[in-house]
């Protein structure tokens, strides 16, 4: 996640990618059953109350955070703007003052960084690790 | 009558001697008990089937053909092996030093990297990198330069009392091909083809005589590329971690490699890794060695 040219918080979850690809090497690949890779995102607005499920293991990895999701097998990771909303919504947070806090922050088009950090918190959401609530 | 040796930290317990290790000391008592009885032909509770292997969170079932073995490694105390038909007896120690004791070691709540290791000045270098990428040549040929080998192709890792990473010594030889020894200038002569791959020698390798568990320093992720010249990339942040899962030794079931999350950790945070990219098909060890070696 890193500031685009127009001052907007830009693409945010650098992941996705599935532990399962990775745990069976050198010969192969072990898959969850059962479990779905990515839900749907789920519609946030500016009134959604989002915290994070603090029960993940997160590592801090120079300037980036890397969280583990037990329950889809992926991990995800973040950079530091990523990690600067992720350290915010520790406790619940409304999205509007998310949006608010990081124009204020990174100083840019507060609808471009609005509608971008909408859409990073719906992949956090797909991927099952924040609770939307509101 | 059994025999007491040292690998991984461990003292294991073998029906047969085994040369390929070192001797435990008088007095020792085992952690590791390896005995031969009849292997059962699945796992109870497996949450992996595959054809040749199952597994799960307390045991490891690998099936053999009739010159291998099978064997059910469990709860990290236990390798229970079957000889085939037509048993190999160094196709035998083989499958018994690395898949097997990968697998046991996993059990213990080690991060079993497929890699080896060497000791360099300020701490262990690991080379990692896919089936070919020259692991052990790496290794080898940086045990030329006075870097005693630590490992070779399982290394096991886990969280010292300072909070660091750490890895214990395992295999006393490099497992090389015939040109890889010649071109490193490795004496081969009398030594006989490992029979898992058959084209491969296990060449005695410089160690030290006292061989302690050493914290890591680098990880260092051989790859082949189809460029020209050498590509040597620094990997930082959250892209360190595709970079160690792609050495797991696996198999891991994913909540197991959740368990090891505070190891993870601790390894992305304290370990350098290095990607080096060398041109296939070309002898590019000279500069793979600087690019290693360089502080």
């Amino acid at each position: 996640m890193r500031l685009s040219t127009r001052g907007a918080v830009r693409h945010c979850v650098e992941s996705g990618l599935a532990i399962s690809e990775f745990v069976g090497s050198p010969s192969r690949v072990i898959p969850i059953q059962g479990a779905p890779l990515q839900k749907p995102y789920q519609p946030i607005g500016l009134d959604h109350v989002v915290t994070r499920d603090a029960a993940l293991p997160a590592t801090r990895v120079d300037d980036d955070l890397v969280i583990l999701n037990i329950a889809t097998g992926r991990y995800i990771g973040l950079d530091d703007i990523g990690r600067h909303i992720w350290d915010m919504i520790e406790a619940p947070m409304r999205v509007g003052d998310i949006c608010e806090a990081l124009a204020q922050q990174y100083r840019g088009d507060a609808d471009a960084i609005a509608a971008d950090a909408k859409t990073f918190l719906e992949e956090l959401a797909g991927e099952g690790i924040i609770r939307v609530d509101g | 009558m059994s025999h007491l040796y040292i690998a991984h930290g461990l003292v294991v317990s073998m029906p047969f001697a085994c040369p390929e290790l070192a001797v435990a000391g008088p007095g020792a008592e085992f952690d590791v008990l390896v005995c031969e009885g009849p292997v059962p032909k699945a796992l109870d509770g497996a949450a992996l089937r595959e054809e040749t292997h199952e597994a799960s969170a307390v045991a490891y079932l690998q099936r053999g053909g009739p010159r291998g073995a099978a064997f059910l490694v469990e709860d990290g105390k236990r390798i229970l092996f079957e000889r085939g038909s037509h048993c190999d007896e160094d196709l035998l120690r083989h499958l018994l030093l690395y898949p097997a004791m990968a697998a046991l070691l996993r059990q213990r709540g080690l991060l079993v990297l497929h890699a080896s290791g060497v000791v360099s000045p300020n701490g262990v270098v690991l080379i990692c990198g896919d089936s070919g990428a020259g692991k052990s040549t790496t290794a080898a040929a940086l045990t030329r330069l006075g870097w005693p080998l630590q490992t070779d192709d399982v290394s096991a890792l886990r969280v010292d009392a300072a909070d660091a990473i750490e890895v214990f010594a395992g295999a006393r030889h490099a497992h090389l091909f015939e040109a890889a020894s010649a071109a490193l200038d490795l004496d081969t002569q009398g030594l006989v083809p490992n029979a898992w791959h058959r084209m491969k020698l296990a060449v005695p390798a410089l160690i030290e005589d006292d061989r302690p568990a050493r914290r890591v320093r680098r990880i260092v992720q051989l790859e082949r590329t189809a460029g020209r010249t050498l590509q040597v990339e620094h990997v930082t942040g959250h892209v360190k971690l595709p970079l160690l899962l792609h050495s797991v030794y696996g198999p891991y079931l994913p909540e197991e490699i959740v368990a090891r999350a505070g190891l993870i950790a601790r390894a992305l945070q304290s370990v350098e890794m290095i990607r080096i990219g060398r041109p296939d098909g070309d002898w590019t060890m000279d500069a793979v060695l600087a690019s290693i070696t360089a502080d």
